[in-house]
């Protein structure tokens, strides 16, 4: 094999190949001088390939067809001499081939490095080796093995597909996540060419997976071996808080509730909807968890302003409502503020929540509104089960130690509780276990004691739907979703409901605004009084002050989570409803 | 669409690679590629199509002139001209809002800035086509008669949308024809596994650790604590690389996969021993490209220092601009400038190994800093509270657990970063010519990981859209 020869036949290999490219009119291909960064075409003539077997490579033995195959590969130009030294030891480039063996055998033949073209490429700096490539000698186990791996692979990418097209099988809603799943896209002129149809296909592709529970189940099992679980674990927590010591010396510095006056809107302010609070809720409860022994408390920030306002609405409020009706506010602290020893809540970097709460009743004007300050004796119980460890509520029974301190308020007896009917749901996994799928949590669920008023169970519902429909006031959720078993107390958050006491004839009401938490609270309020309306602030259109008007109800209860109530959302949506309609 | 998603893996490609092996002749090989390629990118922006079949026809176009004219000067007008309409149109599309706002910010004008959309991958399809008339300029490729074949070679999906920057004449013959063998095709699966795991798993998973450490856009920014920072910009530094690296990985994989031969975009970057090192292993495609049509037309290391210091200066400011229309991008290529002038003029070569490795890595390391953030407050922020600056503390309890749960996580990532897997891969396979255990453990290796790595990533890209409607009963 001269070189001559050698390049007369790579010559005539590469003239093939270029006449196949279209448009030529039988024009000579201008030849392509290799250049610098240029990859060597290794082409082998056919005389190599058969000097190749006659030396008795296994590999080009073991077809029994020609081997066709153009490799290319970037090489340094010292490793490409290097490569081509080594290769008429017996390693040849050349692969048997069944499936590339049907392909032209008109075209370039067997594979060799082409000595003079290598050497001719210039290189200002090293080409890259390709990562590991498999060299021609490989073994034949190792052939099968890639085979029925490709095939393997293959075989999951079609399995894929199929399962993607079974549109029977896609979800759409999720147990685990409590959503609607996405919908398909709307198909129109518009949607498609501006790309939203196609980037909600792919959305709702992937979001409504057949079996996707599971999978996801999956991805967390794979997520937790990515660390280790610390005994204690804070998430988030880098929240921006109001200085709380500056607002209260200002407080005392003597400025008088009038002098604030100009700094809070007058009228009605803009509220986000409904789905924007809902989202704004969960983020501030959960933008700082610490984690700690399957149990996770949320910390309170303080936001001055949302905390000036909320104070403010009571003080309207009471004020609009002057001879109607009492205002009673119930501002409820964090799991963390109630149950955490003081030490450790001191390190979580949040406020000091009785500070914060000593700042808020401070705002509120006595005279009118009659503050219940349950925080001490909720927090005197710490030690029992008032709080719940995988769900940010509070239990019935730290929803009784805020009643007594009502009752006391206003001076009525509290309703013995032990004596209700108990109803006991398990297991609880709430809305901590949901954002954190915590696996202390999961061994060591929370369950729901429900007390059922004697005097009655039934409630009406005025429901999102905006039907009237019956319910019960503890609702047996045994069957229910394990995140659900909350939901037991009054139905959950509906927009309004009405329990009558058939054991009183008093005349008394009383109208609770809350949102989730008044629910472990309500069922208590059976006891004291004939009518309980409870509002859902949330999704109640109605202005408080023409509700109370309109139904003659004679106290009225705002409790609210010092966190909800505190954030910017809550606090504009209760002062736009205690405005003067 | 996206590498990494269900519908690209599930949908596109099953499809895609079915029909392309029911093709037997290369020219319907070849349509099936141009079909799914055009499919592919009007997927992301229907609209856009237009423009690049258009950038396409011109570069097309004068591709072809330039191949019949009579003169050098008539070729280079052609070459000028092509360069007008594609950079004209990248700049238009890209740069706008960036001239808009700088002026605005300057001098006050306009007053409102208006910026048009960016099509998808127009840098990276711009560039291939430049390098394609300027290939056929300078004599190095035939110019392509065929517009189809040109915009086959524009559009493939596999490097349309976010490279490589594949030259013409690297892919040239085989878009005339290919061979693929089953090893290739095995390499190819195997690549594309390896890329997908690295971007779905790993980069997807360090950057919820980035967003949770450096929650950029509020002002959470400016109060992380020092360790927090840290450990964010370690995060962000793997997440840079695998992301970019597997989707190149992708590409390369579904480019073997056909028959496609394309360079390596990435050579195991964090393992350089100097910034200029750095750079001939990190975005190979875009570095050589301006090395061979900005660097070297400009004269390259061959002229005065005063002349090679304005050229690396316009590659480096370039290089920056490319990255993203923002001046922070900028000031991340002048980072490098800085760095390779140091190289060439103060630290020339004398530096040992181990410690131009260390050294390369505390630059890059910094850099991806400049590249993060585009607001300078933002970014001025970090870099204080890097030092300690910021009066937040050192470490916290949040910062902590972020740690603790991603502890296994950075060395996974470490390790992907350098050439270990490769390296094993190697040496098992030579080890496995003897056959026996090695070669038992080579083939169970070579089974095992592109369906694993496959059925992990799926479960990451499932798992990627778990968002709980948690205040139901809030």
């Amino acid at each position: 094999m001269s070189k001559r020869s050698d390049r007369q036949e790579t010559q005539r290999d590469v003239a093939e190949v270029e006449s196949g490219l279209r448009g030529r009119g039988g024009e000579a291909p201008r030849r392509r001088p290799t250049r610098r960064g240029d990859t060597p075409r290794t082409v082998a003539p056919a005389g190599e390939r058969a000097a190749r077997v006659a030396r008795g490579d296994r590999a080009a033995q073991g077809a029994g067809k020609a081997c066709v195959q153009v490799e290319r590969q970037a090489r340094d130009g010292r490793a490409a001499q290097g490569q081509v030294a080594a290769r008429p030891q017996g390693q040849a480039a050349a692969k048997p081939q069944g499936r590339a063996a049907a392909k032209p055998q008109d075209q370039a033949a067997a594979n060799a490095q082409v000595q003079t073209r290598a050497q001719k490429v210039r290189h200002a700096r090293p080409q890259v080796e390709p990562a590991h490539e498999v060299p021609a000698s490989t073994p034949t186990s190792t052939r099968r093995v890639h085979r029925l791996t490709t095939a393997v692979t293959f075989g999951m990418i079609a399995i894929g597909a199929v399962l993607g097209l079974a549109l029977f099988a896609r979800p759409t809603v999720s147990e685990a996540e409590k959503r609607e799943l996405t919908h398909f896209p709307e198909l129109s002129a518009q949607s498609v060419t501006d790309g939203s149809f196609f980037s909600g296909l792919s959305l709702w592709y992937s979001d409504t997976f057949p079996f996707r529970d599971q999978l996801v189940s999956a991805n967390e099992a794979v997520q937790s071996t990515f660390g280790v679980k610390g005994e204690t674990q804070m998430v988030g927590g880098n929240v921006q808080q109001d200085d709380l010591d500056a607002a209260l010396q200002e407080e005392q510095s003597g400025a008088d509730s009038g002098d604030q006056a100009e700094e809070e809107p007058q009228g009605p302010v803009e509220v986000p909807d409904q789905n924007a609070m809902a989202a704004d809720m969960q983020a501030n409860v959960m933008k700082g968890l610490y984690v700690k022994d399957g149990a996770a408390y949320s910390v309170y920030y303080f936001v001055q302003d949302a905390v000036d306002r909320y104070a403010e609405a009571m003080n309207t409020c009471a004020t609009n409502l002057d001879g109607q009706a009492e205002v009673y506010s119930i501002l409820i602290p964090n799991n963390s503020g109630a149950v955490l020893d003081q030490e450790t809540l001191d390190s979580l970097g949040g406020t000091d929540p009785k500070k914060a709460l000593e700042y808020w009743w401070s705002k509120m004007d006595s005279d009118k509104v009659h503050v219940v300050k349950s925080f001490d004796n909720i927090r005197a119980h710490r030690d029992e089960y008032i709080y719940f460890r995988t769900d940010h509520h509070w239990t019935q029974l730290g929803a009784y130690y805020a009643y007594e301190e009502f009752c006391k308020e206003k001076g009525v007896e509290p309703a013995d509780i032990n004596s209700w009917e108990l109803q006991t749901f398990k297991p609880f996994l709430g809305s901590f276990y949901s954002q954190l799928h915590n696996s202390d949590m999961a061994a060591n669920p929370d369950y729901v004691d429900a007390r059922i008023p004697p005097d009655t169970n039934d409630m009406t519902i005025w429901n999102r739907d905006g039907e009237e429909v019956k319910g019960h006031v503890i609702t047996d959720v045994s069957s229910w979703n394990e995140n659900s078993k909350y939901v037991t107390f009054i139905a959950g958050d509906q927009p309004l409901e009405k329990i009558e006491n058939p054991k009183k004839d008093d005349g008394s009401s009383c109208l609770l605004i809350k949102e989730s938490y008044g629910d472990a609270f309500a069922p208590m309020l059976v006891a004291n009084y004939q009518t309980v309306w409870i509002m859902d602030f949330r999704y109640n259109d109605s202005n408080i002050i023409d509700f109370v008007k309109e139904h003659d109800v004679k106290d009225v209860i705002f409790l609210n989570n010092m966190t909800m109530a505190g954030s910017e959302s809550v606090s504009k949506m209760i002062w736009n409803k205690v405005q003067q309609p | 669409m996206v590498f990494s998603s269900l519908i690209f893996l599930f949908g596109f490609l099953a499809l895609h690679l079915l029909v392309y092996r029911l093709a037997k002749k290369p020219r319907t090989q070849n349509l099936v590629l141009l079909v799914s390629s055009l499919v592919f990118y009007a997927w992301g922006g229907p609209a856009y199509i237009l423009l690049l079949m258009f950038e396409t026809l011109a570069s097309w176009f004068f591709g072809v002139l330039i191949q019949t004219s009579k003169s050098r000067r008539e070729a280079k007008r052609y070459l000028v001209l092509e360069c007008l309409v594609l950079l004209g149109l990248l700049a238009y599309y890209k740069y706008t809002g960036f001239l808009l706002g700088t002026t605005h910010a300057l001098f006050g004008v306009p007053a409102e800035v208006v910026a048009p959309v960016l099509p998808i991958g127009i840098s990276f399809y711009t560039f291939k086509l430049l390098s394609y008339v300027a290939d056929v300029y300078r004599g190095e490729v035939q110019a392509e008669y065929s517009y189809w074949r040109l915009l086959l070679y524009s559009s493939l999906f596999h490097h349309c949308i976010a490279g490589p920057i594949v030259r013409y004449k690297t892919v040239r013959d085989e878009l005339a024809q290919r061979s693929v063998t089953r090893e290739d095709v095995y390499e190819g699966f195997r690549r594309f596994c390896v890329g997908l795991a690295k971007k779905a798993i790993l980069a997807t998973a360090c950057s919820t650790a980035v967003d949770t450490l450096l929650p950029t856009g509020t002002p959470d920014i400016y109060t992380q604590v020092t360790g927090g920072y840290w450990l964010g910009a370690l995060f962000y530094f793997f997440q840079i690389y695998l992301d970019f690296s597997g989707y190149s990985d992708m590409a390369l994989g579904l480019g073997r996969m056909v028959g496609f031969h394309y360079l390596e975009n990435f050579d195991h970057p964090y393992e350089a021993i100097s910034v200029q090192d750095f750079w001939r292993r990190w975005h190979i495609s875009l570095s050589s490209f301006f090395r061979d049509y900005v660097y070297i037309p400009l004269g390259g290391s061959r002229c005065s220092t005063l002349q090679y210091v304005r050229n690396m200066f316009v590659v480096w400011f370039l290089t920056g601009m490319w990255h993203g229309a923002s001046w922070n991008f900028i000031l991340w290529g002048l980072y490098f400038f800085c760095f390779l002038l140091l190289e060439k003029f103060v630290i020339k070569k004398r530096m040992p190994r181990a410690i131009g490795h260390v050294y390369a890595m505390v630059v890059v390391f910094f850099s991806w800093v400049f590249f993060k953030f585009v607001d300078f407050g933002e970014m001025g922020g970090v870099f204080a509270g890097l030092f300690d600056a910021n009066g937040a503390g050192f470490m916290n309890l949040a910062v902590q657990t972020v740690f603790m749960k991603n502890v296994f996580l950075i060395v996974i990532c470490a390790v992907a970063c350098t050439s270990l897997g490769s390296w094993l891969r190697g040496k098992l396979r030579t080890a496995a010519d003897k056959g026996g255990l090695a070669r038992f453990v080579y083939n169970v290796q070579e089974t095992l990981v592109p369906p694993v790595l496959l059925a992990l990533s799926v479960v990451a890209l499932v798992g990627v859209t778990y968002s709980p409607f948690i205040y139901f009963q809030f």
